[in-house]
């Protein structure tokens, strides 16, 4: 509660809240705000915006508006599934690696650097190439790629929290190590996990923009933001309006994300909230 | 020095043999196997036929002797062969890489430059309007989706700047300021988010060190400000600037990956999405492999430059 009044005192933080929330509410009330089917097709094709189809009309005729809305809500399951999967198995393994230490972390942190060495985009782009094209795909992949983030981020507090008092009490008590990891060590590191979470968020939506470009994201004719760019760049000199919208709402989104995943990590890091002055 | 080095070295070998452990099997998640995948769907072949050909392509052996097979030939600068063309991927690749670094290098000297410029003036003149700027074009820059910013320069470039070779790769050696034009626009829209990220990080940086004691002893030393921020501040602030620059150039070539489809540069971006549409695996189990590789080997560059700048990481 603390840290939502700080984040609407804070100018940025309150607009960052805002548009995030416009943001989800147009995703979960697509079915009521397109005003057509996704897949409707009509006989005014590539129509220029106007009054009655506000982001004018792809070379089918299907309404662009009603399209990326859509395309809005599918990208938001995307990221929020893969960035939800990422930080539960990322936190998981870097908290359990962190406290338990030798072989266990040895081995989840060679596995995470394996996962690291490879260029993010690229990894996306592998594995949907082998698993194929499809929206729980699109979120093992997405998920796959920010799961080292994670465990590293959970692991590193760990490390220091374990060496504390309060564990070694625990310890002494006699409390199990599920119930010291449940009720001492996760209430003290979860800030950096829920920063990295809202960070992790907006670069979710921008790469299932880009691979739904390349053709490996959900299958048509599911509108996905990305692939709707792509549609719109081949009649760009025609219908320039078919690729300006999709792009301009992902840009939206990823605002609306960065300054709220922004605002509420300088609000959880005591460092930088001195360095602020707030 | 020399110990860090070989320390770093050593720690290397066991991330590229994982890389190529997972590299490896990344083809043998898809269903069926390379052979089924070529013959496809109208193959008319017996069943021993087909076991014959999973024997010359070594597809009955066990898994690990593939594997280390497979990793021998890539040591070797074998990348295997293309499905569709036949052609070695080596072959298929080494023009095609030339392209892909070009484009990133010029993607990351731009945009660091700039970034870094402006990283120094926003925290020098923090609060003011020049701070305000940069910070919101930083955060502008992080939200847009580079292949999109892509097709709007290509836009722009056709309306506005009829004149301008944005569309026609020239090689370098050919032209060198037709292939600069050619670059410009894919450098700008690969790089921006870069610079965004180089922007915010050098600012932060320079803020902390700014507010140091050793600072403060610099201009009580009567030093003039341009030397404070130049020669004291500058210095140690660039060491997290420079991790964040090593570790984006991997972001930087998987971003190139996709650029070029935008622009159609003929570069690695290109010949991995034309092997994924034709489904040639080996083509794009090569590719990756080979970039992969080279982001662990700019990682470790990387490490090694940061214990060069800063003494205490390398006597750690």
């Amino acid at each position: 509660m603390k840290i939502l009044v700080r984040l609407l005192r804070s100018p940025a933080g309150a607009a960052g809240l805002i548009l995030t929330l416009l943001v989800l509410l147009g995703g979960l009330l697509a079915p009521l705000l397109a005003p057509h089917p996704y897949a409707a097709m009509s006989s005014q094709v590539m129509a220029a915006p106007s009054g009655a189809a506000w982001f004018g009309t792809d070379q089918f005729g299907r309404d662009v508006l009603s399209r990326t809305i859509y395309g809005v809500r599918i990208s938001l399951e995307v990221a929020a599934a893969s960035a939800g999967a990422a930080a539960l198995v990322g936190t998981l393994l870097g908290v359990t690696a962190g406290y338990f230490g030798g072989w266990w972390d040895a081995l989840v942190m060679r596995l995470m650097g394996i996962l690291m060495a490879f260029p993010s985009l690229l990894l996306a782009i592998g594995i949907m190439t082998m698993l194929g094209t499809s929206l729980v795909n699109v979120v093992v992949a997405i998920g796959l790629v920010y799961l080292p983030v994670f465990a590293r981020v959970a692991r590193a507090p760990v490390l220091a929290l374990k060496e504390e008092d309060m564990i070694t009490a625990a310890l002494a008590l006699g409390a199990s190590n599920p119930r010291i990891l449940w009720k001492y060590v996760l209430p003290n590191m979860i800030s950096p996990v829920v920063v990295q979470a809202s960070l992790a968020i907006s670069n979710a939506v921008l790469t299932e923009a880009a691979l739904s470009y390349l053709g490996l994201g959900v299958r048509p004719p599911m509108p996905s933001l990305g692939a709707l760019i792509q549609e719109g760049q081949s009649m760009m000199m025609v219908a320039p309006w078919m690729a300006i919208f999709p792009g301009l709402v992902i840009m939206l989104m990823v605002f609306a994300f960065n300054l709220l995943g922004d605002t509420v990590r300088d609000q959880l890091d005591p460092r930088l909230r001195r360095m602020l002055g707030s | 020095m020399l110990t860090f080095t070989v320390k770093r070295l050593l720690w290397s070998i066991p991330t590229l043999l994982g890389v190529s452990i997972a590299t490896f099997l990344m083809i043998h998640l898809i269903p069926g196997n390379v052979v089924q995948v070529m013959l496809g769907t109208n193959s008319n072949l017996s069943p021993v036929q087909i076991a014959e050909l999973e024997a010359r392509y070594g597809l009955n052996r066990p898994l690990y002797v593939q594997y280390l097979s497979w990793l021998g030939d890539m040591l070797r600068g074998n990348l295997g062969f293309s499905l569709h063309s036949g052609l070695p991927a080596a072959t298929l690749i080494k023009g095609a890489f030339g392209v892909t670094l070009e484009l990133t290098v010029i993607a990351m000297t731009v945009s660091v430059t700039l970034a870094v410029t402006m990283g120094i003036i926003a925290a020098v003149r923090r609060g003011g309007w020049l701070d305000l700027l940069a910070r919101s074009l930083a955060i502008v820059g992080l939200s847009i989706p580079h292949f999109w910013l892509g097709t709007m320069l290509i836009l722009a470039a056709s309306l506005y700047l009829p004149g301008l070779s944005t569309f026609s790769y020239v090689p370098f050696a050919k032209s060198p300021s037709l292939n600069l034009q050619a670059m410009l626009l894919p450098a700008f829209s690969l790089g921006l988010s870069l610079a965004a990220i180089v922007m915010r990080q050098t600012r932060a940086a320079m803020l902390e060190v700014l507010g140091m004691q050793y600072v403060q002893t610099a201009r009580a030393k009567g030093l003039t400000e341009r030397a404070v921020i130049l020669r004291h501040a500058l210095r140690n602030a660039l060491i997290p600037v420079v991790t964040i620059v090593g570790l984006q150039f991997g972001y930087l070539l998987g971003g190139a990956v996709v650029i070029e489809n935008v622009f159609a540069l003929p570069g690695v971006g290109r010949v991995v999405v034309d092997a994924i549409n034709q489904r040639d695996y080996p083509l794009v189990q090569g590719t990756v492999f080979l970039i992969a590789a080279l982001f662990v080997v700019i990682n470790l560059l990387v490490d090694l430059s940061y214990g060069l700048i800063n003494p205490r990481i390398r006597f750690q």
